[in-house]
């Protein structure tokens, strides 16, 4: 493929650079960052003939320059309230103080201190060799953070990362080790201002018994391409769930999945989308049954308006050993006009024969009655808009339990439309 | 299990009842595939030019088209030069009047099969044009038909007696580049059936083809396009089963539907072709494209089929709903086991406003089979108010067997409401012991089971096919479970 490679030379380019910067690096890390560039190049940025990609056009990411010409801009404008002031220049942000029994380190600090666990489970679990936005990730990430939660310890506070315009910059690298028996909460704030495009990848590791509730709020920059891979590797009777808010960028793609690796593992994947204008925002979720007695749930709201779009593209896969796997799966949206367009494809693929598995999908308009109905109770126009709005996903926003968060995103919804009454 | 796992064995060992081979001597082309092959299947059939030009159009792009690989089956690669393209009865060029002058063979074929055509044509009121191979050699009823204004004849007596209804119709729904077995089948198809139900006109009785497969190496590129005018009305059926066959068999079909103002056209089709042996030796490859246009207002295009045969079954009859009100729908049982595949669905475009389609979808694996739902339902920008509901059940039969579901989505206007679910679950292992313990053999309890999951389906039947289909559906499963 001769046009990709030439399209691909400046990511050649900037990839010895990546190598001279990283020198200091464990041969390990280096061979997976090369075998990683190597998938890139031949595997190129995915354009819409890429069955993964049909909906989602990323042809303005394939020459790199959103990637390597731009950084996000200060973010500190674009902040959450709940975790305003704490971006800074100094990397990832970790508000507050992390919790006993935890661990939050830069990758250089993590290879120091454990590097045998840095080199099992970073990146092993993100799966490079078929994933071009990974294998750029890989190849080119200057640093990571590292969570270790250790073995037993049930972390009574969540650990915040904020993503704005620090060093990391476009190429945000997470990943989380949940030791056995512990328990831990992550939210990861993505912010920025200005065009430019974020891939971030971030890796989950729980141990037996672990208990990992990772929250993904985007609310990037209207010019900016958000791409983001979550990826976990569950062992036995370990609890993983992961919440992934969008509201912001311009082209989001979420690709969120797990493997269940052990019998008794529950997985819930849940998700809310609210976009307008011309925004677009794809969500690809995979859950890998790969053991009997496992649980896996998943609950995806969309609100779209304008000329939005949303794409959702569930995938359950049962292998021929998951017997007794009960998978539930959920995409629901609402189209607030008539520009608005989605596109969803929940997918069941099943090897086994002892199981219960169901998807649905709807979309479908506010309840012209129910409007009716709040109006004649007095109850403006707008106002009715945003309660049967909110009531549409409030469901999905039940599912976040860090309370700052909720309240955040609930009440972004709550006054999605101009509140004054006509 | 372990008593149910023999059952299994015991009946899935079962060789294919309808196996075996008429001695008809037949006229059949040497295999390859060149344009002298279409040329010659023009000629024998005394097509007109414009015809010909069509097939060769079709021909060429075809030779510039690739074999699609998206379906979840997998399959040796067929070679098109080594199939024979036509095969017809020798006695084609006088063909008979009436059922006497039917070759006695032909209709021992028939009686083998359970079909007697004459009894079927006489007692159940049906008209059979029966294609035996790829020329039709039997069509009953046709007077009566005539006399309502009915057409119904092979689709080449057709081009000879309407060729401006043909010219008119012919791929206008699936236009000869749509796809790779679509080209392939407008270039080469042997023969196939034609209706037109005139305006207003109810059919009076309800219209059969029964396809047989019967020349060795012979692919079967069939042809049915069915026209109904305003306020008209027909049920199709459709029908085959073929003779056990050691080498894969290509069957590429086009039909095409074509549904005016407050028309309705309900299609059935009961496929029971030759699965293959319980190895996955032979077997029938079904690739078919369907296809139904609601062109007029408030017509209505149906499609019902119970697919149990064949070792590839690839098929996605689908509705176009042009004309506003328009109705699509879907009622579809796909039965696997041992080592046959499908990948079946449907597709529904809104295009029209007030536009309505239902999907209801019951798939059966057993055995070491997969079974994959894939479907889309588009709703495009100006059809305001449309509405789609769509059922995918798959029930699972012993614990090697696949069930996947493909269902795609694509909404663009906001009043549309679609609404999509589906499940996927053993047979109930509860419902079987309840069963038991009320006096019932597992065999029968699972033939109850599965004819209620399923009972949605075969109530759109039609009830001469609703009869049949039951029993297909016991000869495909019973015992296959656990």
């Amino acid at each position: 493929m001769p046009a990709i490679a030439d399209r691909a030379d400046v990511y050649l380019e900037r990839f010895n650079d990546a190598l001279a910067r990283a020198a200091a690096e464990p041969t390990w890390l280096l061979e997976r960052r090369k075998r990683a560039m190597e998938r890139f190049l031949q595997l190129g940025v995915p354009s819409l003939k890429h069955e993964e990609y049909k909906y989602t056009d990323l042809s303005a990411l394939a020459d790199g320059q959103l990637l390597f010409a731009t950084r996000p801009g200060s973010a500190e404008a674009a902040l959450p309230s709940y975790v305003a002031g704490g971006a800074s220049d100094a990397g990832p942000q970790v508000l507050g103080r992390v919790p006993q029994g935890a661990r939050v380190q830069s990758l250089a600090e993590a290879l120091r201190a454990e590097p045998d666990l840095v080199q099992r489970h970073l990146a092993t679990i993100a799966d490079y060799e078929d994933h071009a936005l990974c294998a750029v990730n890989t190849a080119f990430f200057s640093d990571a953070v590292v969570i270790q939660a250790e073995r037993g310890a049930v972390l009574d506070e969540p650990i915040q990362l904020v993503f704005g315009d620090g060093p990391q910059g476009s190429l945000p690298r997470v990943l989380i080790v949940a030791g056995r028996n512990s328990s831990v909460q992550v939210v990861e704030t993505y912010a920025g201002s200005g065009a430019y495009w974020r891939n971030a990848v971030t890796e989950i590791h729980a141990e037996e018994n672990a208990r990992v509730d990772h929250y993904r709020a985007q609310v990037e920059s209207l010019d900016a391409y958000h791409t983001g891979r979550l990826q976990a590797s569950q062992q036995r009777d370990s609890y993983v769930s992961s919440f992934s808010i969008s509201f912001g960028a311009a082209v989001a793609r979420n690709d969120i999945g797990t493997r269940l690796n052990g019998s008794g593992c529950e997985c819930s994947l849940d998700g809310l989308y609210a976009v307008r204008g011309d925004q677009l925002v794809d969500h690809h979720t995979s859950i890998d049954h790969a053991m009997p007695h496992c649980n896996s749930h998943q609950l995806y709201k969309g609100v779209l308006d304008d000329r939005a779009r949303g794409v959702f593209n569930g995938k359950i896969f049962v292998r021929p050993d998951a017997q007794k796997t009960d998978a539930v799966q959920s995409n629901k949206n609402l189209l607030l006009s008539d520009q608005s367009e989605v596109n969803t494809k929940p997918q069941l693929e099943i090897d086994a024969n002892d199981v219960r598995c169901t998807h649905g999908a709807t979309i479908g308009q506010l309840d012209s009655e129910a409007a009716f109905y709040l109006q004649s109770r007095g109850i403006g126009a707008n106002r009715a808009r945003n309660l049967l709005t909110y009531a549409f996903a409030a469901d999905a926003l039940e599912r976040i339990k860090v309370a700052q968060l909720k309240e955040h995103f609930e009440s972004l919804l709550l006054n999605r439309f101009a509140s004054q009454e006509s | 299990m372990s008593s149910a796992v023999e059952q299994i064995e015991g009946l899935t060992a079962q060789e294919y009842k309808y196996g075996f081979v008429t001695d008809i001597d037949q006229e059949t082309l040497p295999p390859g595939l060149t344009e002298d092959t279409v040329r010659f299947i023009s000629a024998k059939k005394e097509e007109p030019e414009w015809l010909l030009d069509w097939r060769l159009k079709a021909f060429r792009h075809w030779q510039g088209m690739t074999e699609p690989t998206w379906p979840n089956v997998s399959y040796p690669k067929i070679d098109y030069q080594s199939i024979s393209y036509y095969a017809a009865p020798k006695s084609a060029d006088d063909k008979p009047k009436s059922l006497d002058e039917v070759d006695p063979e032909l209709l021992a074929t028939y009686e083998k099969l359970g079909i007697p055509l004459e009894e079927r044509a006489v007692l159940a009121g049906v008209a059979v044009d029966a294609v035996f191979d790829s020329v039709s050699v039997a069509t009953t009823f046709r007077e009566k038909l005539a006399d309502a204004g009915v057409i119904f004849m092979s689709i080449s007596e057709a081009v000879r007696e309407h060729p401006e209804l043909v010219r008119k119709y012919l791929g206008s729904v699936v236009p000869p580049s749509d796809n790779f077995f679509a080209a392939l089948n407008s270039a080469v198809f042997s023969d196939g059936s034609f209706v037109f139900i005139p305006k207003g006109v109810t059919c009076p009785m309800e219209l059969s083809t029964y396809f047989r497969i019967n020349a060795m190496n012979t692919g079967q590129f069939e042809r049915t396009l069915i026209v109904a005018e305003d306020d008209s009305y027909v049920s199709y059926l459709e029908g085959c089963t073929a003779p056990m066959r050691d080498q894969n068999q290509l069957h590429a079909a086009v039909v095409e539907l074509v549904a005016l103002e407050n028309a309705r056209i309900k299609y059935s089709t009961v496929q029971n072709w030759y699965p293959g042996d319980k190895d996955g030796n032979g077997g029938i490859y079904n690739f078919v494209t369907k296809r139904g246009a609601c062109r007029g207002k408030r017509s209505k295009i149906s499609w019902t089929q119970v697919e149990t045969g064949s070792a590839i079954t690839w098929k996605y009859p689908s509705c176009i709903l042009i004309g506003d009100g328009s109705v699509g729908e879907f009622y579809s049982v796909a039965v696997t086991n041992n080592h046959q595949q499908a990948d079946t669905g449907t597709k529904m475009i809104h295009i029209g406003k007030d536009t309505t389609s239902t999907i209801v979808s019951k798939g059966i694996s057993a055995g070491v089979s997969n079974n994959s739902y894939r479907g889309l339902v588009k709703i495009m920008p100006k059809a305001e108010g449309a509405r789609n509901f769509s059922q995918c059940d798959s029930m699972l039969m012993g614990d090697r067997c696949g069930a996947h579901t493909f269902p795609y989505l694509e909404v663009r206007n906001k009043t549309a409401q679609v609404e999509h679910e589906a499940t996927t679950s053993k047979i109930g292992e509860d419902q079987i012991f309840y069963l038991n313990q009320r006096g019932i053999e597992t065999e029968d309890a699972v033939s109850m089971i599965v004819n209620g999951f399923c009972k949605e389906v075969f109530r759109e039947l039609p009830m001469e096919f609703a009869v049949e289909a039951q029993k297909l559906l016991g000869v495909s499963l019973e015992g296959s479970v656990g």
